[in-house]
């Protein structure tokens, strides 16, 4: 649905530019990871629809995963993500989401990408 | 040694897959200083942690491993012992279980997975000194809020250092990082020093 994609895309760019967050993993559907993977490659752009907006059965789930750098408590920077997420979705027209998932899936050195 | 020999022996290991790339890719990819960058190896969490790891490695260990390949009767012990290290990092690659994150809004979930916390213990080892982390593994119910774990520890440690204050200085170490990133209780660290290197 073109309407998730721009959410997701903007829900992209909410958890990207929050503070300590230093990569956003593509928690899409894998048909959709591999569209959005050929896009890029034609495009050369970053992919930008990586958190999920996930419509079933009238349950709506949000899911995003993330790096985060070592040098921020993951803690304040999952949380911080989740609401600024919130706040994003919960403004849209329509149902709000039943869950709002986000995932740490690696905290990186303060030094390193 | 010359930049060029300064390769981790990925070749030893088996070509199982990290999202569709292989240790030994990613050990060149590092060779390369991730340089041009790779956008699918960059964006797969699994690969991440594993050339997080591997750089650590590296940097603890090569000056290490030379110096005994020179002078060592047996030097194949050396790259022995590196393998094994990386076979425990692919091994724990592994996403496993949800590591929860509280928040008042039941809306929002929000957790770590077990090994992005595998991989704090890890880099906390590997930064104490003296120490190269080996195997890591969370015991007892890390999905559940508030209930009590422990963590144990298997490392090699440098020639001629203190076990006991060593051992401590681990603890101390992993306990202060975990409870900076993450809401686990920490009942108790175990630490096991199974082999000695030459710094």
């Amino acid at each position: 649905m073109a309407e998730d994609q721009e959410l997701s895309r903007r829900l992209t760019d909410t958890a990207r530019t929050t503070d300590g967050v230093r990569h956003v993993f593509p928690a899409s559907s894998i048909v959709q990871v591999a569209a959005d993977a050929v896009a890029v490659q034609f495009e050369l752009r970053e992919p930008d629809t990586l958190v999920d907006v996930d419509r079933d059965g009238g349950a709506v789930r949000i899911t995003a995963e993330i790096a985060v750098d070592g040098a921020r408590p993951a803690t304040d920077t999952v949380r911080e993500v989740g609401e600024r997420i919130r706040s994003v979705v919960d403004a849209e027209p329509g149902p709000r989401p039943d869950t709002i998932s986000v995932v740490v899936r690696l905290v990186e050195d303060a030094a390193r990408r | 040694m010359s930049d060029d020999d300064r390769s981790l022996p990925g070749a030893a290991l088996p070509d199982d897959d990290l999202d569709g790339h292989t240790m030994d890719e990613l050990a060149e990819y590092l060779d390369r200083g991730r340089d041009p960058r790779d956008p699918d190896i960059e964006s797969s969490a699994a690969c991440r942690l594993a050339l997080s790891n591997m750089q650590r490695l590296r940097e603890l260990s090569l000056d290490a491993m030379q110096r005994r390949a020179d002078t060592d009767p047996d030097p194949e012990r050396e790259t022995a012992w590196i393998d094994g290290l990386l076979d425990t990092i692919k091994a724990e690659l592994t996403s496993g279980r949800d590591v929860p994150v509280s928040h008042p809004d039941p809306r929002l979930r929000l957790t770590l997975t077990e090994a992005a916390v595998r991989n704090l213990v890890r880099r906390a080892g590997d930064t104490t000194g003296g120490v190269v982390t080996g195997r890591c593994t969370l015991t007892g119910d890390v999905s559940t809020p508030g209930a009590p774990i422990t963590v144990d520890i298997t490392a090699a440690i440098a020639y001629g250092q203190s076990a006991d204050e060593t051992a401590d200085r681990l603890r101390h170490r992993v306990a202060d990082v975990l409870a900076r990133h993450t809401e686990l209780v920490i009942e108790q660290i175990d630490v096991r020093f199974d082999d000695v290197y030459v710094p």
